[in-house]
C-alpha cells in the first residue's frame, strides 16, 4: 500500500514538474495574434492587413503612421509641395539598410519602378496611378521609366510629379507598396530574398524567423534611424485563424494582444464587451449591399431608395453585429479630418412604401422576386435574413437568399451575375476618394453596372481642385448622388476595429480610424501577468 | 516478398497520377480565379500573374507542363503564399503533422491495447465493464468536442497546459491526447474482442498446462495472433491520424499540413492542393503496404500476393 502511494505521488510530481517547465518570463517579448499566415512579406506583393503589419515593421517608407494613425515623416525628413500641388519634393534623412549600406533616393525610385513593373504584377499598383505616366508604364503601354514622374535628384532628394493635386499623397507614401526594397539582394537571391537571414530591411524590426503558419519572430533593428525609441526588443506574431484559439491564447496569458477583428469570438461578444481588455473603435471600412442596376426593376432609383429606406440599421447593429459598429447612411465612414459625409437615407418605412408605389409596385404587388447574394459567413447570413424579413414586411417584396463560397461569390459579383450582393470596402488612406473612386465608370471595383455623368464630372473636378474645403465640397456632392439619389449601393454599417489587450500593461497603442498600430511604439508598463478572467 | 513489394510500388504510380489529374482538373474547373480578390486587378496584370504561375494557355497545356514539373520533383510556386514553393510548405509542415499524428498513433495503440488486454483478462468483471463504458464514451465523443473541453479544463481553469502553440512537449500533450482518444477506444474494443477469441483456445490451455509464465502466455501466445485485426486497422488509422488531424490542428493553432489543404482549396491554389493531396495519397499507400507486410509477418498462413 505504502509503495503504491509513493509511486503515484512520484508519477504525479513528475507530471507537474514536466508541465511547468515554462519559457522564461516575457518582459522583453511581445506576443501578438496577427491573423492568417501572411501570403508574402514582399511589400510590393502583399494585399492584406496581417502581412501589412509585419511589412511595416520591417520596411519604412518616406512617411509612416504614428500610434494615432496620423501621417508623420518616416525616411523622408521633410517635403515641399509646388504651388499647384502637383510636385512633391522629399528630402531623405541619412539612414541605412539593416546591412549597413546607405539608403538613398535612388533606392526609392528603383523600388517604385519594381512595384510598377508589369512583370511584377503587383495587385496594389493602382495606388501609384496618381503619379504621371505610372498607369501607362504599369499596363505595359510605356516602356521608358524615365517618363514616369519619379526622379531621384540626388542621393537625398526624390521628386514626384503627380497628374493632379493629391492632398493625400503623403499618406499613400506610408503604404507598403511605396516602401523601398533591397534590389541588389533581390537580384542575387531571387524568391529567397524574403527569407530570414536574407531579408534586408530598413524598418524598426528585422525578420528573425518565419515558421510557416506558426509564427514570425521580429528582432529590433539596431540600425533603424530611431532605434533608441523602439522599446520592445522582440515581437512574436502568431498565425492563428480560429477566433476561439486566439482567445484561448490571450485568456491564458500566452498572448498579449489580439489585433485582428476577425479573431474575436462573436458568440460571446456581449459578455466580452464589458471586459477591461476589450477595445473597439471606428474603423475606415463600410459594409454595404451592391445592386446590379442593369436590369428592371432594380434599374429604377426609386426602387433602390425604397430598399434603403426599409433597412433598420440601428436594430441590426444592436442585435446582430454587436461589436460597437455604427449605422451607415453614406459610403465614406465619418472621422476623416475635414470631411463630413452626406446624410443618406435613414429608416423610414412610410416613405419607402410611397416610393415603391410611385415606381409602380404599390404594396410590393407585381414586384418580381429577386436573390440576395452573400459570401458564406454566419454574420452575413444573419444580416441578410434580417434585411430579407424587413423588405418582406415593409415593402411586400419577396427575396430569396443565396450564399456562395468566397471565390465563387467574387466571380458572380465581378461578372454582374447577381441582383443584390453583400460587399465591403476598407479605405486605404484617410480621404473620401479611396471610397468614391470605386464607383467611377471605369473602375474595376464598381461591379454594379452603374455610372453617372454628374458623378464623373464632380470627381474629375475634385481631382484638379487644390483648396481642401472646395475639394471636399465637390466630393460631398458626388457622394450625395451615390447615397441619396441613385443608390447603386445600400450602405449598412461602418465596421469597428476590435483589439484585445490589457491597457494597464501594454502601452503605445491607441484606437485609430486606419486600425494602424505600429509595433515600434509599443511598450510594457508592467511585467506580464499570468492570465486574464474569462467572462 | 520482393516481387510483392515491387508490384505494389509499380501499381501505386498510376494511382498517384490519377490523384494529381483529378485534383488538378477539379480545382482548375471550379469557379473563381486564384488571383481574384475583393479589389479588382487590371486585365494586363492578371495576364502577367497567370504567365508567372504558368497558368496561361489551354487547360491541357497547363496540365501537361505541371505533370512534367512534378515528375522532376518540382511542385511549383504556391499562388496563395506567393514567395514559397509547395515543396517548401510541405517540408516545413509535414514533420509537424507527422509528430502530432505519430504521437497520437502511439497513444491510441498504447492505451487501446493495454485497456483491451486488461478488459479481456478481467472478462465480465468490474474492470471489463469500466473499459467498455469508457470505450463507448471515447467512440461517441469526437475530437472537436473533446479538444475544447480539454482546453477549458487544463488551460483556462487549472492553467496546467498551454491552450495552443507548438514546439515543446507540454504543447503536444493536449492535442495528441484529444486526437488519440477516440481511436484508442476503437483499438481497445478490437483488442478485447480478439483476445476473448484467442484466450479460450486449446493451445493456450496447453501452454498453461506446460507451466509457462502467465505473461509469456498472454503476450507471446495470446497477443501476437490477437493483434492481426489491430494491425489491419493500424494502416488506415495511421493515415487517418495524419490526414484527419486538421480539426485538432485548428483548435490548438498548430501549423500542420492539413490547414494548407483547406486553404489551398478555398484560394484555388491548384499546386498547393495537388501537392498536399499527392503527399497524403503516397502516405496512405505506404501505410497500407506496411500493414500488409506486418500482417504477413505475424501470421505465416497469409500469402503475400
Amino acid at each position: 500500500m505504502g509503495s503504491r502511494c509513493l509511486r503515484t505521488l512520484v508519477c504525479g510530481l513528475f507530471f507537474v514538474i514536466l508541465a511547468n517547465c515554462s519559457k522564461p518570463p516575457r518582459s522583453d517579448r511581445l506576443v501578438l495574434i496577427n491573423g492568417p499566415e501572411p501570403e508574402s512579406l514582399d511589400p510590393h506583393v502583399i494585399t492584406g492587413q496581417p502581412e501589412g503589419r509585419i511589412c511595416k515593421a520591417v520596411f519604412e517608407g518616406l512617411t509612416t503612421e504614428d500610434k494615432e494613425g496620423r501621417i508623420v515623416p518616416g525616411i523622408a525628413q521633410e517635403w515641399t509641395t509646388s504651388p499647384d500641388g502637383r510636385i512633391y519634393r522629399f528630402t531623405l534623412r541619412p539612414s541605412s539598410w539593416s546591412d549597413g549600406s546607405p539608403l538613398t533616393a535612388q533606392d526609392f525610385a528603383a523600388s517604385w519602378r519594381r512595384a510598377l513593373d508589369p512583370q511584377m504584377a503587383a495587385k496594389y499598383a493602382d495606388l501609384f496611378y496618381f503619379i504621371e505616366n505610372a498607369e501607362a508604364y504599369n499596363r505595359g503601354r510605356l516602356r521608358d521609366f524615365s517618363q514616369v514622374g519619379v526622379h531621384a535628384i540626388d542621393s537625398r532628394t526624390l521628386e514626384v510629379r503627380l497628374i493632379g493635386p493629391t492632398p493625400f499623397f503623403p499618406s499613400l507614401c506610408a503604404q507598403p507598396i511605396f516602401c523601398p526594397v533591397p534590389l541588389a539582394a533581390i537580384q542575387k537571391q531571387g524568391e529567397n530574398w524574403i527569407k530570414p537571414g536574407n531579408l534586408i530591411g530598413n524598418g524598426p524590426y528585422l525578420l528573425e524567423s518565419w515558421m510557416i503558419n506558426d509564427r514570425i519572430i521580429l528582432r529590433k533593428n539596431p540600425r533603424y534611424w530611431r532605434a533608441d525609441t523602439v522599446r520592445i526588443p522582440w515581437i512574436e506574431a502568431l498565425a492563428v485563424t480560429r477566433a476561439s484559439a486566439a482567445f484561448n491564447l490571450f485568456a491564458s496569458g500566452n498572448a498579449d494582444l489580439v489585433l485582428d477583428k476577425g479573431l474575436i469570438p462573436t458568440f460571446f461578444l456581449s459578455e466580452l464587451r464589458n471586459q477591461p481588455y476589450f477595445h473597439s473603435a471606428p474603423f475606415l471600412a463600410t459594409y454595404f449591399y451592391r445592386i446590379n442596376v442593369t436590369a428592371p426593376p432594380l434599374n429604377d432609383p426609386r426602387v433602390r431608395q425604397a430598399l434603403s429606406l426599409a433597412i433598420d440599421r440601428a436594430r441590426l447593429i444592436r442585435t446582430i453585429t454587436r461589436g460597437g459598429e455604427l449605422p451607415a447612411h453614406s459610403l465614406t465612414p465619418p472621422g476623416i479630418p475635414g470631411y463630413t459625409p452626406p446624410d443618406g437615407l435613414a429608416f423610414d418605412p412610410a416613405r419607402a412604401q410611397a416610393l415603391l408605389a410611385q415606381a409602380g409596385f404599390p404594396g410590393g404587388r407585381g414586384f418580381p422576386p429577386f436573390t440576395l447574394l452573400y459570401n458564406s459567413s454566419e454574420q452575413n447570413e444573419q444580416v441578410a435574413t434580417e434585411i430579407q424579413a424587413l423588405w418582406q414586411r415593409i415593402l411586400g417584396i419577396s427575396v430569396s437568399l443565396r450564399n456562395q463560397e468566397w471565390k465563387v461569390y467574387l466571380n458572380s459579383v465581378q461578372s454582374l451575375s447577381y441582383e443584390v450582393a453583400r460587399s465591403s470596402w476598407v479605405g486605404d488612406y484617410e480621404d473620401p476618394f479611396t471610397f468614391l473612386g470605386c464607383f467611377l465608370r471605369n473602375s474595376g471595383n464598381n461591379n454594379t453596372g452603374w455610372s453617372s455623368d454628374r458623378y464623373e464630372k464632380l470627381l474629375a473636378e475634385a481631382t484638379v481642385t487644390l483648396a481642401p474645403e472646395e475639394r471636399f465640397a465637390l466630393l460631398h456632392k458626388a457622394e450625395a448622388i451615390l447615397v441619396k439619389e441613385e443608390l447603386p449601393i445600400l450602405p449598412i454599417y461602418f465596421y469597428s476595429g476590435i483589439m484585445l489587450y490589457d491597457g494597464s500593461r501594454l502601452g503605445g497603442i491607441a484606437a485609430n480610424l486606419l486600425d494602424e498600430h505600429p509595433f515600434r511604439e509599443f511598450y510594457f508598463r508592467h511585467p506580464p501577468k499570468p492570465g486574464r478572467p474569462v467572462p | 516478398m520482393l516481387t510483392f513489394l515491387v508490384r505494389r510500388l509499380i501499381g501505386a504510380l498510376p494511382v498517384l497520377l490519377g490523384v494529381i489529374t483529378i485534383t488538378f482538373f477539379l480545382v482548375r474547373l471550379a469557379p473563381g480565379s486564384p488571383f481574384a480578390g475583393e479589389r479588382a486587378i487590371p486585365p494586363e496584370i492578371l495576364r502577367q500573374l497567370e504567365a508567372k504561375y504558368k497558368l496561361s494557355g489551354s487547360l491541357w497545356e497547363q496540365y501537361a507542363s505541371y505533370v512534367s514539373d512534378v515528375l522532376h520533383g518540382d511542385l511549383r510556386l504556391s499562388t496563395r503564399y506567393r514567395n514559397r514553393t509547395v515543396n517548401e510548405i510541405i517540408a516545413q509542415t509535414l514533420p509537424v503533422s507527422l509528430v502530432l499524428g505519430g504521437s497520437a498513433f502511439c497513444l491510441a495503440l498504447g492505451f487501446g491495447i493495454s485497456a483491451g488486454v486488461w478488459a479481456a483478462i478481467r472478462h465480465n468483471r468490474t474492470a471489463d465493464r469500466l473499459v467498455q463504458i469508457l470505450c463507448l464514451g471515447g467512440i461517441s465523443i469526437p475530437s472537436f468536442v473533446l479538444a475544447p473541453l480539454a482546453v477549458l479544463l487544463f488551460s483556462l481553469e487549472i492553467r496546467l497546459l498551454p491552450p495552443g502553440g507548438w514546439g515543446s512537449f507540454r504543447e503536444l500533450i493536449l492535442p495528441a491526447s484529444s486526437l488519440a482518444l477516440p481511436y484508442a477506444a476503437v483499438v481497445a474494443r478490437l483488442t478485447r474482442a480478439s483476445m476473448l477469441e484467442i484466450l479460450p483456445m486449446d493451445y493456450i490451455r496447453t501452454a498453461r498446462a506446460k507451466g509457462l509464465a502467465p505473461l509469456t502466455i498472454l503476450f507471446l501466445h495470446g497477443l501476437k495472433p490477437a493483434s492481426l485485426p489491430i494491425v489491419a486497422y493500424a494502416g488506415p488509422l495511421a493515415a487517418n491520424l495524419l490526414t484527419g488531424s486538421l480539426v485538432v490542428e485548428e483548435i490548438f493553432g498548430i501549423h500542420g499540413m492539413g490547414s494548407f489543404f483547406v486553404e489551398g482549396v478555398l484560394s484555388r491554389d491548384v499546386f498547393l492542393v495537388a501537392g498536399v493531396t499527392l503527399v497524403y495519397s503516397a502516405l496512405l499507400i505506404a501505410f497500407n503496404l506496411l500493414a500488409d507486410l506486418l500482417s504477413a509477418w505475424l501470421d505465416k498462413r497469409l500469402q503475400l500476393s
